[in-house]
Formats: C-alpha cells, sequence, structure tokens
C-alpha cells in the first residue's frame, strides 16, 4: 500500500491545510520532522481547544543516544501552543523505542515551555522560530516530513504526541503512528496522523484507522504503549508502520484536562510539577533501597544494581526451599510408607536407612543457594550446593568468634569438614566447609541470618576494649 | 516501558518473593516440627574410627613454642561430628585462643593446626 519514497513531495503538503492531513512521503531528510496542526483547522473547530500534534522527528545526525524528548505542541484556540512535550527517544534500530511515560506527565504545564523550548534548541535551532510562529507552519511542513495530524473539532484538550525513532543510519524512515486522541467518551475521534510518510497518497481518515488497527500493539481506543516495530525493515506494504518504533503516548494534559482516564487502564499519575514527578520517582528508589538487605551506596545505578542482585538471590532462595520442602514431604511420606507396609517394606527400609533422600532429587534439580549478608562489622557469605554449605566469614577484628561461630554451626546440623582462618590485617577471617546431616532441613538465609545474628550479639556483648 | 513503572514493578516483584521465601520457610518449619524423627544415620562415627585404621592415621598431637605466649600446635584426631567445636570448647577454657586457624578432614581424620595464643599463663604440665 504504502511505500517509500525518499522524495518529498510537497504537495502533499498543502492539503494538510484543508483537511487536516499531510501526507509526508519524505523520510530522507536529515532534519527532524516537524508536525503540526494547522491553524484553520483548529480555528474551525471554534472555541474547543485544539490540540495539535505534533511530531519531532528527530534529527537523523542527531545522537540517539541523548535522548532528545520529543515535542509536543499543544495548540489552544488557533494557537500554536508553546508547551512541547519532548520525547525521549532510545535509538537502537532493534530495540524497543522506550515509552518514557514519565516525562509526558508534567510537561504539558506551560511552566516548562522554557525548558521545552530550550530542548528544542538544543535539538535543533531552528525549531524555535517555527513553532512560535503560526505562518512558519507551512514552512516548517516543507522542511520536515512529518505527518500532520488533524485535530478534531470535537476534541478536547487532548493531545498525543508519537515517538519517533529516527533511524540513525539509514535513510529509513522512521514511520510515526498517529494516534487518535480520545474524547471525552473516549471513541476515537477523528484525528488522524499519518504515521508513514512514505505514503503519497493523501490520508484519509479510515486509511489511517487501518493502518492503525493493523499496528500490532496499538489499540485504536488510543492505545497507549505504541508497538515496538522492526525499523529496519519497511518495505512492506501493510507492514508500513513496523518499520521505525512506534510509540505514542498519551499525553494529558495536566492542565487543562480533567483527570480523565485514557481508557487504557494504566495508573494515570497527575503530577501538577515536575518536581512532584521527581519526587515521587526518588520516593519510589527510596522504597526500592529499602527492600534490599545490603545496601550498599545511595545512588540510583547502586539501588538498582542492589536491587537485581537481591531479586537474583530471592529467586535462588525460594528454589532452594521448594526443594527442601519436596524433599520433606517425600522423605516423610516414604518413611509413612515404611511404617504401614511391612511386607514390602524391605526395600523401603533400606532406602530408609540409607541417608540419601538427596538421591532421588539429585537429578532434576541440585540445590543450591547463594547468598551475602552484610552486618557493620560482619560479612557472611553462605553457599550451598546439594548437602555442602560453604560459609564464609569477615569480621572486624574485636573478638574471635571462632569457637562462638562454631557453636552456631552445629547448632544448625551442620557437620563442619573444614575450617580455616584467621588474622588477616584488621579482619578475622573464616572459610567453613560443612556437610549438612541428615535429617536437616537448613536453608541458606536461616545460617545466613543465624550467624549475623548471633556475631552481633557477641560484639554487643563483649567491651570493645579487650581486643588481641 | 518508564522508569517509574520498571521500579514500581520491582518493588511489587520483591515484595512478592520476599512474600514467597517467607511462606515456604514457615511450611518449612511446621512440616519439620510435625515430622517424626527420621532415622538417625550415626554411621559417621563408625566410619571415620574405620577409616582412619584403614589409612592408618593415628591420633596425635604435636606442640611447639613460638614465642613467649604463642604456641603452635598440630592435632590430629578421629573426626565427628561437632568435634571441632568441642576442640575449641576445651582451649578456651584453657585460655588459649585460636589466632590462625586450619582445619581438615580427610579419611576420617580431622587435621588441626593452629597457632594458639595464650592469654592466661599455662602452668606448664
Amino acid at each position: 500500500m504504502y511505500e517509500e519514497s525518499d522524495c518529498f513531495d510537497p504537495n502533499t503538503m498543502q492539503g494538510l491545510s484543508q483537511d487536516g492531513f499531510s501526507q509526508n512521503p519524505s523520510f530522507s531528510m536529515e532534519e527532524p520532522s516537524y508536525q503540526q496542526n494547522p491553524s484553520p483547522e483548529s480555528a474551525a473547530g471554534g472555541g474547543a481547544a485544539a490540540t495539535v500534534e505534533v511530531e519531532l522527528h528527530q534529527q537523523m545526525g542527531l545522537d540517539m543516544a541523548n535522548m532528545e524528548p520529543c515535542y509536543h505542541i499543544n495548540n489552544s484556540n488557533g494557537l500554536i501552543d508553546s508547551t512541547y512535550l519532548m520525547q525521549e527517544i532510545v535509538l537502537d534500530s532493534n530495540h524497543i523505542l522506550p515509552y518514557d511515560h514519565s516525562n509526558w506527565d508534567p510537561n504539558l504545564n506551560h511552566n516548562h515551555h522554557q525548558d521545552l523550548n530550550h530542548h528544542v534548541e538544543i535539538a535543533n535551532g531552528h525549531y524555535q522560530n517555527l513553532i512560535s510562529n503560526n505562518s512558519s507552519i507551512p514552512d516548517l511542513l516543507n522542511l520536515l516530513h512529518l505527518p500532520t495530524c488533524s485535530t478534531s473539532s470535537v476534541l478536547p484538550n487532548s493531545s498525543l504526541s508519537f515517538l519517533s525513532q529516527p533511524q540513525k543510519s539509514t535513510h529509513f524512515p522512521p514511520s510515526f503512528l498517529g494516534d487518535f486522541t480520545l474524547n471525552e467518551s473516549g471513541t476515537v475521534s477523528n484525528l488522524v496522523h499519518d504515521p508513514l510518510f512514505h505514503l503519497n497518497l493523501p490520508s484519509r481518515p479510515p486509511l489511517f484507522r487501518e493502518l492503525f488497527q493493523s499496528l500490532p500493539n496499538c489499540s485504536f481506543g488510543g492505545g497507549g504503549s505504541g508497538g515496538v516495530v522492526d525499523e529496519k525493515d519497511g518495505s512492506e506494504g501493510g507492514r508500513q508502520f513496523d518499520n521505525g518504533v512506534l510509540q505514542f503516548c498519551r499525553d494529558w494534559d495536566m492542565n487543562c484536562m480533567a483527570k480523565e482516564g485514557n481508557g487504557k487502564g494504566t495508573a494515570t499519575k497527575h503530577f501538577a510539577t515536575e518536581r512532584q514527578r521527581r519526587e515521587h520517582l526518588n520516593g519510589k528508589f527510596t522504597a526500592l533501597r529499602s527492600l534490599v538487605p545490603n545496601p550498599t551506596k545511595t545512588d540510583r545505578a547502586s539501588i538498582i544494581g542492589d536491587a537485581i542482585e537481591y531479586i537474583k538471590e530471592l529467586l535462588r532462595t525460594v528454589n532452594e526451599l521448594k526443594i527442601l520442602v519436596e524433599k520433606k514431604r517425600c522423605g516423610r511420606d516414604r518413611s509413612k510408607r515404611h511404617k504401614t507396609e511391612d511386607g514390602t517394606s524391605g526395600d523401603l527400609e533400606s532406602v530408609n536407612k540409607k541417608p540419601n533422600p538427596d538421591q532421588s532429587y539429585n537429578g532434576p534439580s541440585l540445590r543450591s543457594a547463594w547468598l551475602q549478608r552484610k552486618s557493620k562489622d560482619t560479612e557472611v557469605d553462605v553457599r550451598i550446593i546439594d548437602d555442602e554449605v560453604t560459609i564464609k566469614l569477615a569480621q572486624r577484628k574485636k573478638i574471635n568468634c571462632l569457637l562462638i561461630v562454631s557453636k552456631v554451626i552445629d547448632e544448625l546440623q551442620l557437620d563442619i569438614h573444614h575450617v580455616t582462618g584467621g588474622l588477616v590485617g584488621d579482619n578475622y577471617s573464616f572459610l567453613f566447609n560443612s556437610k549438612i546431616c541428615e535429617g536437616s532441613s537448613v536453608y541458606a538465609s536461616a545460617i545466613a541470618n543465624k550467624l549475623i545474628e548471633v556475631v552481633n550479639r557477641q560484639y554487643a556483648a563483649i567491651p570493645p576494649s579487650t581486643s588481641y | 516501558m518508564s522508569k517509574a513503572a520498571i521500579i514500581t514493578d520491582a518493588i511489587a516483584y520483591i515484595e512478592m518473593l520476599q512474600k514467597n521465601v517467607q511462606d515456604l520457610s514457615n511450611q518449612l518449619f511446621e512440616m519439620e516440627a510435625t515430622c517424626e524423627e527420621q532415622l538417625e544415620t550415626p554411621m559417621d562415627a563408625m566410619d571415620a574410627a574405620e577409616e582412619m585404621k584403614t589409612w592408618g592415621i593415628e591420633p596425635e598431637v604435636k606442640v611447639t613454642q613460638m614465642d613467649g605466649t604463642k604456641l603452635w600446635i598440630k592435632i590430629v584426631f578421629e573426626k565427628k561430628t561437632g568435634g571441632f567445636t568441642k576442640l575449641m570448647e576445651a582451649m578456651s577454657v584453657l585460655g588459649c585462643e585460636f589466632t590462625d586457624t586450619s582445619a581438615t578432614t580427610s579419611r576420617g581424620a580431622i587435621l588441626i593446626t593452629a597457632c594458639l595464643m595464650l592469654y592466661e599463663v599455662l602452668e606448664p604440665y
């Protein structure tokens, strides 16, 4: 249906102002595309505030890694609003364009206009002029090859913007998905965006709707997240939007719109200010940090890193515990069976007598666990493979906990096979290799926690004056 | 996904996993409590002594004085569950503290080499 072409057909741009659609067949420009609703359209809408869908096509030459936000322009009452929303674009042809939701909400605020303008300038200096001037829209349209969208007069102030993922290396046209803004009732408005620049056909709302519908992940009702598409592959007719990342996000105009749902079910966070949004995000980071047991640093990257490690550890622990429960249950069942079946208990007996309840479990699942715990003065590393437990203990030199720790290990029904360690610099460091005694079902976190607890207690008990 | 959504999901996932761990441990604990005693396997002790004999390992104790309050000690004895701890306790009663320790189990015997620090003057005996 649609074909890409490298040529820009200016004629199609003319039609933009009339029907609100602009076909922009050309992709190959190096400059960001800019899509704007022609003012007559909105003016025709009467008093209804029309929103202009602006698609800012990131400049090819721009460094994609810089995450330029998209600009979204709100056009109210025929004036091109100065509010822009720039969507961050992560460029990688095979990656999903991240839909940075957080950038959306507060950015409609007029207060952020300055920031956004600044961004625009960074991105493309000439945008500033274009945006601010209605009359330059046609020029802009000529320059930019983004499809324009028209806003329905019925449409409230909701506005949509898309993420476009410009191609870094090729002239492949990023396809924009035209999103349809929802009116109050949630139905799709007539706002149609031509997702395909390369379309030489005059866009018609029904056509776009078709395209839109055929988008894999986009729903007509104003899908929240666009489909992730392989942007390299653009030549298929019906799958145009597969090229480039289609991400469109619903833009809540915080100032204008009431808390109308976007109909997509995503929990809409409405932040009045960018600051609130930041604070909310920071609060989340703090909450995450509070969940992990060994927080090291307070910077975001460390928090995320610790969280990743902790999640892996939790998964290991869950697996370990499941295996233990299974073992226990089977062992118990077996012993019950043994008691009730006297006749045929010969084999069972021998099986029971043999300390090998592990045997039946070693095949499918080898029990393994590994976790670390740190306290102020102590570090514990517990590794379990099958029935062997390796404990590494490092403690600040205050007291020699070897005896205490050995006792605890015995209490945990671990049979110490190997111990080594001593004073290393400022720390006492020990390594214990032990075997789990039969019938015991200790698990890694229990061992670690108990050790930490005991050592801490010891530290608390001994006055700090004694030291060797 | 947005950053905030990722963080939110991570928080929820961690909490869910923690809850799972807690439930499983409780379940395990209950099972342990209600479970009857499994057949004990005291084979280890017997095996250890037999092994030692098989390999010709004799229990021994060697002590050397290094300097003022430091001793170097080497002990070989039959491996028993909890044997190491008992030894440690005994030494601490005597007023010694293990500074550097190495304990290895092999062939039913356990070899302990350690530096002992005396913090009490012992009557030589």
